[in-house]
């Protein structure tokens, strides 16, 4: 019983050796890998500083006309919401 | 107390492994000098920049592993159809006999052992190739090869062993009935 035990045993080293054997030269076929080196923006990218824009406003550049309309639309715009504001 | 079979199969796996990995290793190289791509070699492998370049690398690499799996395969095939120890022709055997290469007469043990063997490195390949080829991590056309080779090389092999079958039934031992020769030697 213990000799047919150790008969198995053995054989099945064997095999596993004869596997390993037929295995080792495929698994060279993985040696070769290739790493993408180009950047390229995803949603996981974040800015690192917040980049404030600065926009120079000139009044001198600004035309009488379109500064008079702006400030009949912010007029209004306060009027609406002051109103809204009460009635709430 | 070991298998006599498994023994003789190691035994003979022993140099198609090593030449198998050595073609792969020489071969990245030499694909990657001829098509001028540039690698790096680290502790992952051999390591390219794109995808174009690993594609065009892996699969010329592939193709001379598969060319050397067929001279492996076709030095066998040779030896078991010509020179088969079971049924070669006795003009052959007179002429190898002469040139001094005796040892391609082989017996079935040897030959059948080292066909299963170069056989199973040619569907192991063909089974790898199938994969990289699905992943587009390989050319279609490397995988077809591959698996051209390996159907033509079975069935050249089953051609074989169906003859070796066909003598193995013709010589089965035939006891004459004819008992006049014993009776005059007594």
């Amino acid at each position: 019983m213990l000799k047919k035990f150790i008969k198995t045993l053995a054989n099945s080293g064997l095999f596993i050796i004869l596997l390993g054997m037929l295995i080792f030269p495929i698994l060279s076929m993985g040696i070769i890998k290739y790493e993408d080196k180009s950047t390229v923006l995803s949603a996981e990218d974040e800015r690192q500083e917040e980049q404030a824009e600065e926009i120079e406003i000139i009044n001198e550049n600004i035309p009488d006309e379109v500064e008079e309309a702006i400030m009949n639309m912010e007029r209004e715009y306060y009027q609406s919401t002051e109103s809204s504001g009460i009635e709430d | 107390m070991v298998s006599k079979v498994l023994t003789r199969l190691i035994d003979k796996a022993i140099l198609p492994a090593i030449l198998l990995l050595a073609t792969r290793i020489i071969s990245i190289v030499l694909v990657s000098k001829c098509l001028k791509l540039e690698f790096e070699v680290s502790t992952k492998g051999f390591v390219f920049g794109s995808m174009e370049d690993y594609v065009k690398v892996n699969s010329y690499s592939a193709l001379v592993m598969i060319i050397i799996l067929i001279l492996g395969l076709l030095f066998i095939l040779i030896k078991s159809l010509v020179f088969h120890e079971s049924h070669i022709k006795p003009s052959v055997t007179s002429r190898l006999f002469s040139l001094k290469i005796s040892s391609l007469i082989q017996s079935s043990f040897d030959l059948y052992t080292q066909g299963a063997i170069w056989l199973s490195y040619s569907y192991l390949l063909l089974l790898v190739n199938g994969v990289m080829t699905l992943s587009g991590l390989m050319y279609k056309w490397v995988f077809l090869i591959t698996l051209a080779v390996t159907v033509v090389t079975t069935v050249l092999f089953i051609f074989d062993i169906e003859e070796e079958i066909k003598i193995g039934k013709e010589n089965v031992e035939y006891y004459d009935k004819d008992d006049r020769y014993l009776q005059e030697k007594e």
